[in-house]
């Protein structure tokens, strides 16, 4: 019965290791000296035994696995969370709507976010967060040097973004948004026609402040959902090219179909350069 | 597993109801609701719930729409959280809301010595950002003031290993029985020998929550939801091992939501979750609140809100991470989230992460309010604010 359970947990430790895809990590970056103190890996839906709920927007923009890694380098801890994502896109995506108010470094190529306590980084198909605890400078820079690292071992050049002037002009606040949960989180009005149209996705510059308008770009999975968005969005409205209806907040939503699953939409105070970009395709 | 004197199934729970007062509520069948957009949504049996009558330890508790609101400026400092202040916080917060002059007679409203209380705390994004071992303390502190025996108190949540890794430990805590529902042995394995999971013994299959919606995991996944198909079962811990509870969540953001009172009850109490975070997130937090385990039992909210978050939560992400300096006290779950939404609401406006409000994000206040838990109209709630230091 003893040797029957020892070699079903070997067969589960054997199974465990062969269903763990190629994940960058720690080791493999060139970081030398560093001691690890808690690894974890995380794969599929047990993202939900790490995260509980937080889970839902990963798995939501498609997530493939999660190495967890805490190490003590240099006298500091750092918590490595190397999340391996279902492609660029979706590393970028998870990545943009979790930066907020961020410095930068020229040692780091992919988009990334530096503050205190995070260094966030996004790029090929990985989001990856090092945490540290104690917000040092002397702490944030060791953070650096290991996102360096992470950086230069990627090696894959940054997404492209849509070829829209506002979007190239603040590309750093650009989100990227595959569906609803991420919709709740950065855009929930945008829930009251978006909610029920199962494949869309969207770019989406937020609002700096009030006198500005959030413009995003939004794509259907065909016709027929871009044509339930045209009814949730400008009810009643004909809605050919463009259209636009008065908001009871104040302000204006206004779009325009660029071809039969794309659509270019402002929503709020919509200034006069933006609003003829709109109408002249009316 | 050990299971205290007070347990409770489902025919005593019955009997020792007070028959009165919801007639109006009691159907039969299961129901479906609709969505905020108009499209049906997966029936559920809250209408079991409602079957049965409510007791003088019901929600919305003693203080229907009065939450008491604590603000300490010296609470927290370099994320070092004091336990003095925190002390000296729900001692005021409590003295307020009961209306008493003395914090023996306000915990005596709550609790008494004999019963077994027990804590429920939020483990589940570490370290970082849990509820945290100060407030908890001060609350253990105060019950033992007001004649609880330590042996009566257990701080519990889902998962036992969490507990543990967010400090929830015999050293910290010594004598305090610490318990979550999903668990592992020494080995760091969630199944006994026969590749029975732990947990399994720990759910009571008497008490369960259906939802049309079916969870089916993979092998990683499912001992942290212990079964699959349609029904979420009642932990063990709420249905038999603990006579009251108090609710010490952490305030956090979920989405433009928020993840406290009764997010923490609804999805810490059951098994199987995972299916219900889609379609049925709001439904969930306000109708498992609804079945007698959790509505009849918890007697008392404190959301720790001296470090929280307003966005990136559930989980935790350090720029989002704030000292809120606060403590929401209150018996009304619904009452004390509003208060909680409106917080965290207002930053994230002030963060310019929200630029307005989403009736979707209070859908689940509003459901709870029908369910009859508590006051969700903000209007309506008694909300005493006590500023400290």
């Amino acid at each position: 019965m003893k040797f029957q359970y020892f070699i079903g947990l070997l067969l589960i430790s054997f199974l465990k290791t062969e269903a763990q895809p190629a994940v960058l990590n720690v080791q493999k970056i060139g970081l030398e000296n560093y001691h690890i103190v808690y690894s974890n890996y995380y794969d599929g839906n047990s993202l939900w035994g790490y995260m509980d709920g937080g889970a839902d927007l990963y798995l939501e923009y498609g997530f493939t696995g999660l190495l967890v890694e805490e190490i003590n380098y240099k006298g500091a801890v750092i918590k490595c969370e190397i999340y391996k994502m279902k492609d660029s896109l979706a590393a970028f995506g998870i990545f943009s709507i979790q930066r907020h108010k961020c410095k930068f470094s020229p040692e780091i190529k992919g988009s990334h976010c530096i503050n205190n306590y995070q260094v966030q980084l996004a790029q090929g198909n990985y989001y990856i967060s090092l945490i540290n605890q104690t917000g040092d400078l002397s702490v944030q820079q060791i953070s650096l040097e290991i996102a360096s690292k992470f950086s230069n071992s990627i090696g894959e050049k940054e997404i492209q973004i849509p070829d829209i002037q506002n979007f190239r002009l603040k590309n750093q606040q650009l989100i990227f948004i595959n569906g609803k949960i991420a919709l709740g989180n950065v855009y929930p009005q945008a829930l009251n026609y978006l909610e029920n149209i199962s494949d869309f996705s969207m770019w989406m510059l937020p609002a700096d402040n009030k006198k500005e308008p959030v413009i995003s770009l939004i794509t259907f999975e065909n016709s027929s959902q871009q044509a339930e968005y045209t009814q949730l969005a400008f009810p009643g409205i004909q809605f050919e090219k463009s259209a636009r209806v008065k908001l009871n907040k104040g302000g204006y939503r206004m779009a325009q179909k660029l071809n039969d699953h794309l659509v270019l939409q402002a929503e709020g105070k919509i200034g006069k350069e933006l609003k003829k970009m709109f109408e002249t395709s009316e | 597993m050990n299971k205290s004197n007070s347990g409770l199934t489902r025919r005593n729970f019955v009997k020792s109801s007070v028959i009165t007062g919801l007639g109006a509520v009691i159907a039969t069948g299961y129901s479906s609701a609709i969505s905020l957009s108009g499209f049906a949504k997966p029936a559920t049996n809250i209408a079991d719930a409602l079957k049965y009558a409510r007791n003088t330890s019901s929600m919305p508790g003693l203080f229907p729409g009065k939450v008491t609101e604590i603000f300490h400026a010296n609470s927290v400092n370099e994320k070092k959280i004091s336990l003095e202040a925190v002390n000296q916080m729900l001692t005021k917060g409590m003295l307020e809301l009961t209306g008493t002059k003395k914090i023996e007679k306000a915990w005596a409203m709550f609790v008494k010595p004999g019963e077994k209380i027990g804590l429920k705390v939020n483990p589940v994004a570490g370290k970082e950002l849990s509820t945290s071992i100060e407030i908890v303390k001060a609350v253990i502190s105060q019950l033992e003031k007001s004649g609880i025996d330590k042996n009566d108190i257990m701080i519990w949540d889902r998962r036992e290993f969490e507990l543990s890794e967010a400090g929830f430990t015999a050293e910290n805590f010594p004598g305090i029985k610490i318990t979550g529902t999903e668990c592992k042995d020494d080995k760091g394995s969630f199944t006994d020998e026969t590749g029975k999971l732990y947990g399994e013994e720990r759910i009571d299959k008497n008490w369960y929550y259906w939802a049309d919606v079916e969870g089916k995991y993979d092998a990683e996944t499912l001992p942290y939801m212990i079964n699959e198909g349609k029904n979420s079962y009642f932990s063990k811990i709420c249905t038999e091992m603990a006579d009251k509870i108090i609710n010490i969540p952490i305030l956090k953001n979920a989405g433009a939501s928020v993840t406290l009172c009764l997010k923490n009850l609804a999805y810490g109490a059951i098994s199987n979750t995972g299916r219900l975070h889609d379609q049925l997130w709001a439904d969930t937090c306000a109708e498992v609140c609804a079945f007698p385990p959790i509505r009849d039992k918890v007697v008392l909210n404190i959301v720790d809100g001296l470090i929280g978050c307003y966005q990136g939560g559930p989980a935790a992400n350090p720029q989002f991470i704030t000292n809120f300096n606060t403590v929401l006290i209150g018996t009304d779950p619904v009452a004390v989230d509003r208060i909680g939404y409106e917080i965290i609401y207002k930053k994230r406006v002030e963060e310019n992460i929200q630029k307005e409000e989403s009736p979707r994000g209070r859908a689940f206040l509003e459901m709870a309010e029908r369910l009859e838990l508590g006051v969700a109209d903000i209007k309506k709630i008694d909300h005493k604010k006590i500023k400290l230091a």
